[in-house]
């Protein structure tokens, strides 16, 4: 999907390019899944959750109570991502309102939201299976809609698929635009700002763990490995410990320890919002192996900069070469430097 | 890609104003590229071994309506193959018996109201075939050429033309002095300080004794020849622009078969252009008046039928008056009426509506609304809506009347967009529902061709704007820079959300 300001550049309609089809296979897949799983649950209507009856029941099924923090989120993250693109369509910033609808489908609801609900899904609880699967229908209803305009095809054909047309003369192109939840709805399910800073901290986290984990050559992805994470405050702590299993899935963890307010040395790690995540090397991986591969990489990081930086010294090169190549090595420069912060950081990290 | 672009812009927009439960309506449609359109049906013509004349006007229109039929669904076909959200029982098409009978609505009443005017306008002329060309119809090709250097002498110069280069007399380069006769200033670009002095000075014109002036104008390049040059306002078209802005005399030393008239001068009357030009060479070299020639290459328009070089002519054609127009369009958009998506092209807009020029609206074709003035052998002239059956002055009989041969400029239908295409002039339901629109979407460079003037036609045939918004988007290309697809007018517009806009970009 590249897309464009009004007057600059090119917009491209996301049904037909490269992005768009990947895209569009993302959001097939996201409807295949969700609707294998309402099959699962008796009676269940996608048609209550296509917006008629003036958007009034969207209410995930259950008690609002047993709602979690990734529910609360999604709820919230998708009235949020509908406000953005009611005002980026009202400006005519097209770009803005596509790609607010592109990452909130692809990112929040796709990459996070399945994956976390998959467990309840896979779970032996009928209640909160059948209250994930409201919640999916009326979240992935309104992505549909807000995509609708600019995905007409595909989006028709997953409005019947999924039967959130009831008949074969609906159009999706004439379901009402989605409504922002009302301030009751808010208040009864808890959807506010601070849970969603709280569940995209978690996120960055998990990202974070995720790249000291592609950081060490003897950590292959099948390999379960054990994170300890210290969290900055009282209250993140208590809400990780909650949730440790949820993370160790999402991390391909062994397991996650969480510890408050600790310095952690002598392993990698990384800074994010919650605290501090890093990867325990004893029993997992040779500490020792792992160093000797960090200083030859940085040995070899270091003879390329100096190739680099000989080059950009040279006045010859600087006044014959053409712009667009001087250009290139600056760039590889900055390049080199950044990925020798990375291995020297990884080095002291090994202790 | 450029249609599809703006399509998939005007989508969106539809299609959420729509789920909003906005009343909306985007009208599909297509000019009638008139230029464009004649020329390709011209092309098949000649294939025949036939001219547009051997059919004679009705039929040849007659064969343009077929060819219409036949293909002139392109640009709609590509709308539906993109799934636009268009209401396909507004289809409309600018030759459509309704949007012409608001062309010759509009044109009449501006013709009563003395909106519109025939005045002199420069035009591409094959002295062969005695009509004029449009631009598209010329082939422009390399020539070997030579480029005169001519000694003008400077008044109030003692010493006359044998004296000191650019104090006692200028030296200008052309092409073509055989058009010498015609000129009525020279012309240096005003930065360039090599002639700083020379502003405010006149000249005499070789050959004729005839004064005139030297003009500073930034049309003129300091790197041709010597950086001066003559200006003859009725034989070449930049000229005739410069002449329009200093206000020159336009004298016309040329018939129309190529030969030169008496205005040329007595020496020359009757002579065939090309051989006046040697005549004129020599005679400017007799009177000490050529200073050297030089071999020069240029590109030479030629005749796309005969092949004959192309000459510059006046003609009289028809205008509309743009500043009383002007200036209610600009006042909407001051007034935030009207909004432009980027705000930056209310200054493109107010620029060029500040400098705005009369917009010549007669093209010499057959394809498109015939002019609507009539005239009676008894010397009346009138512009009726209906084709008339009698003179309102004499009441002489149809058989006495003839009807201006030109045709309006597509964009004169186009202009009128917004409201011919919910029935105007008559007062209908969609009128009242539908108008003022609310969003035009379309490339930046149709502003002055297309946005502007439907906005001067909103605001002077409606008393109101067409539409609140304005956006604008990129264009997209093809890789020789030129718009990707034949010329038409896919356009649409909604209420509540309106959208609305033809990317036409051929040939006009
Ligand atoms: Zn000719
Ligand atoms: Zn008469």
């Amino acid at each position: 999907m590249q897309t464009t300001s009004p007057g600059i550049d090119v917009f491209i309609s996301m049904d037909k390019f490269e992005i768009g089809r990947n895209f569009g296979t993302k959001i097939w897949n996201a409807a295949r899944f969700i609707q294998m799983h309402a099959s699962k649950v008796e009676g269940f209507s996608f048609a209550a959750y296509a917006g008629g009856a003036g958007d009034a029941a969207p209410c995930p099924q259950g008690e609002a109570a047993s709602l979690s923090l990734d529910d609360r989120h999604i709820l919230a993250t998708a009235d949020a991502a509908l406000a953005a693109m009611d005002t980026a369509l009202a400006g005519y910033r097209f770009q803005d309102a596509a790609l607010a609808a592109y990452d909130f489908v692809w990112s929040q609801f796709c990459d996070w939201y399945l994956e976390e609900a998959k467990r309840d899904l896979y779970g032996d609880d009928p209640a909160r299976r059948a209250q994930v699967v409201g919640i999916l229908a009326d979240v992935f209803g309104r992505a549909l809609r807000m995509i609708h305009p600019f995905m007409p095809f595909v989006t028709e054909e997953i409005w019947h698929q999924l039967a959130y047309a009831a008949s074969d003369e609906e159009t999706i192109s004439r379901a009402p635009w989605p409504k922002p939840y009302t301030a009751e709805q808010k208040a009864a399910w808890g959807l506010d700002e601070e849970v969603r800073a709280y569940v995209n901290a978690r996120h960055d986290l998990v990202t974070a763990g995720r790249a000291l984990r592609s950081s060490l050559s003897a950590i292959k992805p099948s390999d379960k490995v054990a994170f300890v994470v210290s969290a900055k405050t009282a209250e993140a702590a208590d809400r990780l410990r909650a949730e440790t299993e949820s993370l160790a899935g999402f991390l391909g963890a062994s397991g996650v320890e969480v510890l408050c307010g600790e310095t952690l040395s002598g392993m990698p790690s990384a800074d994010t919002a919650l605290g501090t995540v890093a990867l325990k090397l004893e029993g997992s991986v040779d500490a020792e192996a792992e160093k000797k591969k960090a200083q030859d990489e940085i040995a070899k990081l270091e003879g390329f900069l100096r190739t680099v930086e000989a080059k950009l010294g040279n006045e010859t090169f600087l006044s014959k070469a053409p712009a667009a190549i001087v250009e290139q090595q600056k760039a590889r420069k900055e390049e080199l430097l950044a990925d020798l912060a990375r291995k020297r950081a990884l080095l002291d990290s090994l202790g | 890609m450029g249609h599809a672009l703006n399509d998939t812009i005007q989508d969106v927009l539809v299609r959420w104003h729509r789920m909003r439960g906005d009343d909306t309506l985007w009208v599909p449609g297509t000019d009638h590229a008139g230029i464009a359109t004649q020329n390709v049906v011209e092309k098949a013509l000649r294939k025949e071994g036939k001219r547009r004349q051997d059919l004679g006007r009705e039929a040849f229109v007659e064969r343009v309506w077929e060819w219409k039929k036949q293909y002139g669904g392109t640009i709609v076909r590509q709308l539906r193959a993109l799934g636009c959200s268009c209401d396909w029982s507004h289809e409309r098409f600018t030759m459509d018996e309704g949007l012409s009978r608001a062309v010759a609505e509009v044109f009449t009443e501006m013709y009563e109201k003395d909106l519109v005017y025939r005045g002199n306008y420069i035009v591409n002329w094959c002295p062969r075939c005695g009509t004029a060309l449009a631009d598209d119809e010329i082939e422009h090709e390399p020539n070997h050429g030579h480029l005169w250097y001519v000694r003008y002498p400077v008044v109030g110069s003692a010493l006359g033309v044998k004296g000191e280069a650019y104090k006692d007399y200028i030296m200008v380069a052309t092409t073509r002095p055989e058009t010498l006769p015609g000129d009525t200033a020279v012309a240096v670009n005003p930065k360039d300080e090599r002639y700083l002095h020379l502003h405010g000075k006149t000249v005499i014109l070789p050959l004729t004794g005839r004064e005139i002036p030297v003009l500073p104008d930034d049309y003129v390049e300091r790197e041709f020849g010597t950086g001066i040059v003559k200006i003859t306002p009725a034989h070449d078209p930049n000229d005739f622009l410069v002449g329009k802005r200093h206000g020159l005399e336009e004298i016309n030393i040329m018939n129309g078969d190529g030969t030169m008239n008496e205005l040329a001068g007595a020496a020359y009357a009757g002579l065939d252009r090309f051989e006046c030009r040697e005549r004129i060479v020599a005679d400017l070299d007799a009177g000490g008046f050529l200073d050297h020639v030089e071999d020069y290459d240029n590109q030479v328009g030629h005749c796309y039928r005969c092949h004959t070089v192309v000459e510059s002519r006046l003609s009289k054609q028809w205008f509309v008056r743009m500043k009383p127009l002007a200036e209610k369009a600009m006042e909407v958009v001051r007034d935030g009426r009207i909004v432009f998506t980027p705000k930056r092209y209310e200054n493109t807009y107010f620029n060029w509506m500040e400098n705005i020029r009369d917009w010549c609206i007669s093209r010499q074709i057959w394809w498109g609304h015939r002019i609507p003035v009539y005239t009676c052998e008894c010397g009346h002239e009138w512009a009726a809506t209906e084709k008339p059956t009698a003179c309102p002055k004499c009441g002489a009989g149809a058989e006495k009347i003839t009807q201006d041969p030109d045709v309006l400029d597509t964009w004169f239908s186009s202009w009128l967009w917004p409201f011919s295409t919910l029935g105007w002039p008559d007062k209908t339901a969609d009128l009242a529902r539908y108008y003022p629109t609310t969003d035009l979407c379309t490339a930046p460079d149709i502003i002055f061709f297309w946005v502007a003037r439907m906005i001067m036609a909103g605001c002077r045939f409606m008393g109101d704007v067409p539409f609140r918004n304005v956006v604008l988007h990129g264009v997209v290309r093809d890789a020789h820079a030129r718009c990707p697809s034949r010329s038409a007018t896919p356009s649409t517009r909604s209420r509540s959300s309106a959208s609305t806009a033809p990317t036409p970009c051929a040939s006009r």
